[in-house]
């Protein structure tokens, strides 16, 4: 099933209704509004029906009740209205099942566009009494989960992440038909959280940038330079890497690979990778984020709107990927 | 509280009053590295330099007589000069190892940062196991064996930070800080500290130390314990400061160094004052907080600390 | 989209559930057809262990092939009212082999909700109707657990052991609601479809037939059959013989009616709606349904209303059972003979007959008083009463059992211990074997005067059983041989005689009568609370309810007052805070220091606010730390639960000195 938020056309004629019922009654469905968190379920948000076995079980009790009135068969009667009084009842614990429980946080780490985004639902409430069986449905998938008393439960769900930026996930719906299935409660949940999606980073990499050596002349034959592999040519790669004896062997266009030697410090500049396009340049800084980390490299990030570092560390390295993942995007 | 606590807490307050008469108006500060000391945990030290960090290690070795030793991290150690290397005896036709440092009951990681991220992962993965594998033999540490790492602080040049995953290895991380104006005034006045550590008598020998942990972990930690010590973790995970929660590791390193806690307090009992004194300390390395948050780990956890109520 | 499996324990409440109502319908379930279906669940129990998975269908066919055909060849008629319950129970049996989805699980659990309502057709005593609330309170676990989605619990079985707090809520709250429900659900006077003669609903009441134990079960009986007004006074109570069927035939251990299958004595048997002389006694009868025909009165009757017959036997029948209360005003000439109007011959050739080469030693007894006496019948009566008076009989009703092909002369020449139907039979058959023409008549004797509504009650435990004895020129004439050995019995009529208990066995009779009558109130509030039972009720509140304004504002008042306290329930539960019982004398602490102004901060510990609460009030900080030390132990410590006395002492001196200086 698509994601409502963000597909043109209608996955389905349910997808349909509820967009129609979105713009007519949004008070109905709570599915148009950004909601601050925590979201706390109340009766003017929680809404309750007879499920289909909820039905079939309502028939079947008035056929009871009848026979009993019929024949005049009172104990007959008397379980029959047990049972409708244990349904009937059941609606108000369907309720409550729901009423009070709050969606504290939406937990998700950022990542990669392309890779799946996690993200958890953290339930809690804060009365004595667990919430058994309550269902979340996102994107067509669910998640069964119980509530204790005091302590927070998650719910995840793996969607896919789309283009970088900012991701907002679709509501969530939170469902119950607990105790006995007979009536089905739910409610929308639609929080303002949102989900960082980095540029994807590109593979295979390419080596860091590095910064002139001053110790070192330059132009100098790079031939003395631990040499760890070779790989394919990529459009971007300095000439002076390329290998050109194994090129020649090979019939492709193959560079040298070195070991980084122990530099201190390099630049990252989206306006020095040339040829590229923007998508593909984020990409390229990404993985130089995430090496130059890897390896304790102090690294400036120079976009055309900000300029970061040089710095090294968890920080830096989340201040310098968001900035690329919301390069040249419309404000929040 | 039966006569071996009583007995165990004369004997931890004689220890704290030495090691606070070597390092000057750091009560507290002993007092977790004490607990982290007795909870079988390593412990972090994030400061500038000259605070103090080198002469507290010390001061604990002397104290509980282990064997010492100091490696300062720099970034053109490497792995083998830590750990170890297997040379070949050509004299009796195979390796030889030739322990490094490490092989020590106390290991003072002076400015861990400071070493290459290969240094680090080979010290943090001792930590974690407890021995050294090297040519595919593995040598055990000795025991107790305790790493009290020193960090400076990232702003400074030349470091490596910590990978988070790693720091998780520590169980406590303290700041000592600057000493107060009448601790200072006092320090300034009295003898050279390296004099005074090789004064220190030593209280208890290491055999006491893995005794002493033992106890502490049989104290008795009640369910109401145990819920507030997963209120605390649970709030970690739902605040939207942080992008990282406390792992259960995390947890289960809170509540075996409140334990050690409860034990240095001189009760048979952990009480949820425990879990406060330590949880900052437990918590402030291993919060990874949002990029767009104020604060650090340790600030966040002292605020969780005055919401979550005690159940 | 295809319904889930059913998981183990889904499937294991569901078995549990049906397994219950089964075992409720084993009180009339033939045992071979109950073991057969008790066997396929055991099979499919341990099947469905080690394997989940329906049963394939060359099994399941030839199955539902054997228990329709079983259900056939037990019950005959399928459509009649055993045949189909077993039927559905067997095929719902069936059901349960091949269940492997929840939806599966849903639909049986209905149907064995409706097999717990027919089971009342079968027994509405109390005893089985406590045992439904089992099966009916596994049925909703059993829903409970299947609606939970999969990979969740349902949570309520999990409850019962603890009584649960959502479990305890919910029949709170059920329990008042079904009761009300109950009482204010309108009854109906007449059913809307047809309830035909013994169809539905199996009453107690007087059969056409008698049969040794038929009387003793009705006389255990404490149901009314009738309620009658005297508006002119009652007759003599020893006279209140209410006439039901008359029994010729006696085959050596039953008696039945004689004209059964009779064309001669059917088409005898009308006399049409007649008024009575004006000095008849005159009474109003209002019969409780009986799903018979009797219509019960005084001998002789001559008035009664248009839709009954005097048969021509004497007794009153109506056209249609009377299915539901039932009115009607009749007069009768007391204590007279029912004449013989029609077929004397026939009359007297049934009055004398037996079943041949039974009961010997009687008829050698009744020939002797026969040749003795000759066939001044007024003689003869007065012999045979006179011989049960001085023949060592007593009165019993729980007589040694009568086995022998020659029950008579075993009960007149043995046991010689009985009660009414004994001693109608054995007069009978003394009568016809001296030549006297007799037979046995059943109905009730007496009632009792309800002072505060002025009527007598009839009850089913009034029942009894004499005989009459044709004189020539008046006709039958009624003699009742019970009085002969215990005149109480027809003196005070309704005590439950039971004289053969002693002493000892006094605290089981108080017992038997204390179960009779937790029996006789649950039949009268419960089982028989009809339309008129309703309207007495409802009366008794000042409520009309042929008036739908009074009624409806009852109705909306007493839900307003459920949904009020299941409010209530509801607010108690929230403000409840998980209950630890330290922590509530801790906070019973914390009130009291709230007063002086000292609150602890929301994560501020025992330890941390007792000490500034200490330094706070100087006075009380002895007890403010024995409180703080004996809570900590308590619920930290390793003594646990153990150390809350020290608490409640250390909280009790707390107060004293708090008191001292306030």
């Amino acid at each position: 099933m698509a994601v409502a938020a963000s597909s043109a056309v209608p996955a389905n004629w349910r997808e349909r209704v509820w967009r129609w019922l979105d713009q007519r009654l949004p008070s109905l469905t709570r599915r148009h509004r950004h909601e601050r968190l925590p979201i706390t379920l109340d009766r003017r948000r929680i809404y309750i029906v007879p499920s289909g076995f909820g039905l079939f079980f309502g028939a079947m009790m008035f056929a009871i009740l009848a026979g009993a009135l019929n024949y005049n068969n009172n104990s007959a009667l008397l379980f029959g209205l047990l049972a409708v009084s244990l349904g009937a009842v059941s609606m108000l614990q369907t309720f409550r099942n729901l009423d009070r429980l709050s969606l504290v946080q939406v937990a998700a780490d950022p990542v990669h566009a392309g890779d799946p985004v996690h993200l958890a639902f953290h339930l809690r409430c804060e009365d004595a009494r667990t919430r058994f069986a309550v269902t979340l449905t996102l994107a067509g998938e669910q998640r069964h989960v119980e509530i204790a008393p005091g302590r927070t439960t998650e719910a995840s769900f793996a969607l896919p992440s789309g283009g970088r930026g900012w991701y907002t996930p679709a509501p969530v719906r939170i469902s119950t038909t607990w105790p006995f299935g007979l009536f089905h409660a739910w409610s929308w949940l639609h929080s303002d959280a949102r989900v960082l999606v980095y540029p994807r980073a590109e593979t295979p990499p390419q080596p860091l940038p590095r910064l002139p050596d001053p110790g070192r002349i330059s132009g100098a034959d790079p031939g003395d330079e631990d040499l760890r592999s070779l790989r394919d040519y990529q459009r971007g790669d300095p000439l002076r890497l390329v290998a050109w004896k194994a090129s020649a062997r090979t019939g492709e266009l193959l560079v040298r690979q070195l070991e980084a030697p122990q530099a201190r410090e390099t630049v990252l500049d989206f306006h020095h990778i040339e040829g590229l396009e923007v998508e593909r340049r984020l990409s390229r800084m990404t993985r130089w984020v995430l090496d130059a980390e890897r390896a304790g490299i102090r690294y400036r990030l120079l976009l055309p709107e900000t300029s970061l570092g040089p710095d090294v560390g968890v920080a830096h390295r989340l201040r310098a990927l968001k900035a690329l993942a919301l390069h040249a995007l419309p404000g929040p | 509280m039966n006569d071996v606590t009583r007995d165990i807490s004369v004997l931890l307050r004689s220890v704290e009053a030495q090691l606070n008469s070597v390092v000057l108006g750091k009560p507290r500060e002993i007092r977790l590295a004490l607990v982290c000391l007795l909870a079988g945990g390593h412990l972090l030290l994030e400061d500038l330099p000259g605070v103090g960090k080198t002469t507290l290690a010390q001061a604990l070795a002397a104290t509980f007589d282990l064997q010492f030793g100091r490696v300062q991290f720099t970034s053109d150690l490497l792995p083998a000069d830590l750990i170890g290397v297997s040379i070949f005896d050509p004299g009796q036709r195979r390796f030889d190892f030739h322990a490094g440092p490490i092989f020590t009951q106390l290991l003072l990681a002076d400015e861990i940062n400071r070493g290459t991220p290969k240094l680090q992962s080979a010290l943090l993965e001792a930590m974690a196991e407890q021995q050294v594998t090297v040519d595919g033999t593995s040598h055990r540490l000795p025991d107790p064996f305790v790493v009290i790492a020193t960090q400076n602080p990232l702003e400074q040049s030349g470091t490596f930070p910590l990978p988070e995953s790693q720091l998780d290895r520590f169980m406590c991380s303290l700041r000592l800080g600057y000493p107060d104006e009448r601790a200072e005034k006092a320090l300034l006045g009295a003898r050279e500290r390296r004099t005074l550590i090789g004064e220190l008598k030593p209280l208890l020998d290491a055999h006491g130390l893995l005794r002493l942990r033992e106890a502490a972990q049989a104290l008795h930690l009640s369910a109401a314990g145990i819920d507030y010590a997963y209120a605390l973790i649970a709030a970690t995970r739902s605040e939207r400061r942080v992008r990282i929660g406390l792992s259960p590791r995390a947890g289960i390193a809170l509540l075996r160094a409140a334990r050690a806690h409860a034990l240095v307090a001189g009760r048979g009992h952990v009480l949820p004052e425990d879990l406060q004194a330590l949880f900052v300390a437990i918590a402030r390395h291993r919060l990874v907080l949002n990029a767009d948050a104020n604060g650090d780990g340790g600030s966040v956890a002292r605020e969780l600390l005055a919401q979550v109520a005690i159940p | 989209m295809r319904s889930p499996v059913l998981d183990p324990r889904q499937f294991d409440w569901t078995l549990a559930a049906f397994t219950a109502t089964l075992a409720a319908h084993l009180l009339w379930l033939p045992p071979w057809f109950a073991a057969f279906l008790a066997g396929l669940l055991v099979a499919r129990w341990l099947q469905r262990r080690v394997y989940a998975r329906a049963w394939p269908v060359w099994i399941k066919l030839p199955l539902v092939g054997v228990v329709l055909t079983l259900v056939v060849f037990e019950f005959g008629n399928p459509f009649a009212r055993q045949a189909g319950t077993a039927a559905l129970i067997g095929l719902c049996t069936l059901k349960l082999i091949e269940s492997e989805r929840r939806r599966d699980g849903l639909l049986i659990m209905t149907v064995t909700l409706f097999l717990v309502s027919v089971q009342f057709l079968f027994n509405q005593g109390i005893g089985i109707t406590l045992y439904m609330l089992l099966p009916t309170l596994l049925v909703f676990l059993a829903l409970n657990e299947i609606a939970a989605p999969p990979g969740t619990r349902g949570g309520l079985a999990s409850q019962i052991g603890s009584l649960g707090r959502e479990l305890l809520l919910l029949l709170a709250v059920v329990l008042p609601l079904t009761l009300f429900l109950f009482v204010s659900v309108p009854r109906l006077s007449e059913p809307l479809w047809g309830t035909r003669e013994n169809q539905w609903e199996a009453r107690t009441g007087l059969s056409d037939t008698m049969s040794p134990g038929s009387i003793t079960e009705l006389l255990a009986d404490d149901t009314p059959v009738m309620r009658v007004r005297f508006p002119d006074g009652p007759p003599a109570r020893s006279s209140m013989y209410w006439r039901g069927p008359v029994l010729w035939r006696f085959d050596g251990t039953t008696w039945s009616r004689a004209y059964l299958g009779n064309p001669q004595m059917r088409e005898g048997r009308v006399d049409g709606p007649q008024d009575g002389a004006a000095d008849d006694l005159r009474y109003e009868v209002t019969a409780e349904p009986s799903d018979r025909r009797w219509m019960l009165t005084l001998d002789f009757v001559t008035g009664f209303p248009q839709g009954a017959n005097r048969s021509l036997d004497g007794s009153l029948v109506r056209e249609r059972p009377i299915s539901s209360v039932y009115r009607f005003t009749a007069r009768s000439h007391p204590d007279a003979p029912v004449p013989v109007e029609r077929f004397a011959s026939t009359q007297r050739r049934f009055g004398l007959e037996l079943p041949p080469g039974l009961n010997p030693r009687s008829l050698r007894l009744a020939q002797s008083w026969r040749r003795e006496l000759g066939d001044d019948p007024r003689a003869l009566v007065e012999r045979a009463l006179r011989h049960i008076r001085e023949g060592g009989f007593g009165y019993s009703l729980s007589p040694p059992p009568l086995v022998g092909a020659h029950r008579m002369d075993e009960f007149l020449f043995e046991t010689r211990l009985g009660f009414c139907e004994h001693y109608a039979a054995a007069f009978v058959v003394l009568m016809r074997g001296a030549g006297v023409p007799a037979r046995v008549v059943t109905g009730y004797l007496g009632g009792s005067y309800n002072r505060i509504g002025a009527y007598w009650v009839v009850r089913n435990s009034d029942a009894h059983a004499w005989a009459e004895v044709l004189v020539d020129g008046r006709g039958w004439v009624r003699v009742d041989p019970t009085s002969a050995i215990a005149p109480e019995r027809i003196d005070q009529s309704g005590a439950f005689a039971g004289g053969d208990l002693g002493r000892d066995w006094e605290w089981l009779r108080s017992l038997r009568e204390r179960v009779d009558a937790v029996q006789a109130w649950w039949n009268n509030h419960l089982v028989r609370f009809d339309h008129l039972h309703q309207q007495d009720f409802f009366s008794g509140l000042g409520i009309d309810t042929g008036d739908w304004k009074q009624l409806g504002v009852f109705i909306a008042g007493g839900l307003a007052g459920i949904g009020l306290l299941t409010a209530a329930l509801f607010w108690l539960q929230r403000r409840r805070m998980p209950g630890d019982p330290a922590l509530a004398l801790y906070r019973q602490f914390l009130r009291r220091l709230r007063r002086q102004g000292l609150q602890p901060g929301a994560s501020e510990g025992a330890n941390d606010f007792g000490r500034r609460a200490a330094a706070a009030l100087p006075a009380l900080a002895q007890p403010i730390a024995e409180v703080v030390g004996a809570y900590e132990a308590a619920r930290y410590g390793r003594i646990g639960d153990a150390g809350l006395p020290r608490l409640r002492t250390a909280l009790a001196a707390f107060r004293n000195a708090s008191n001292r200086k306030g």
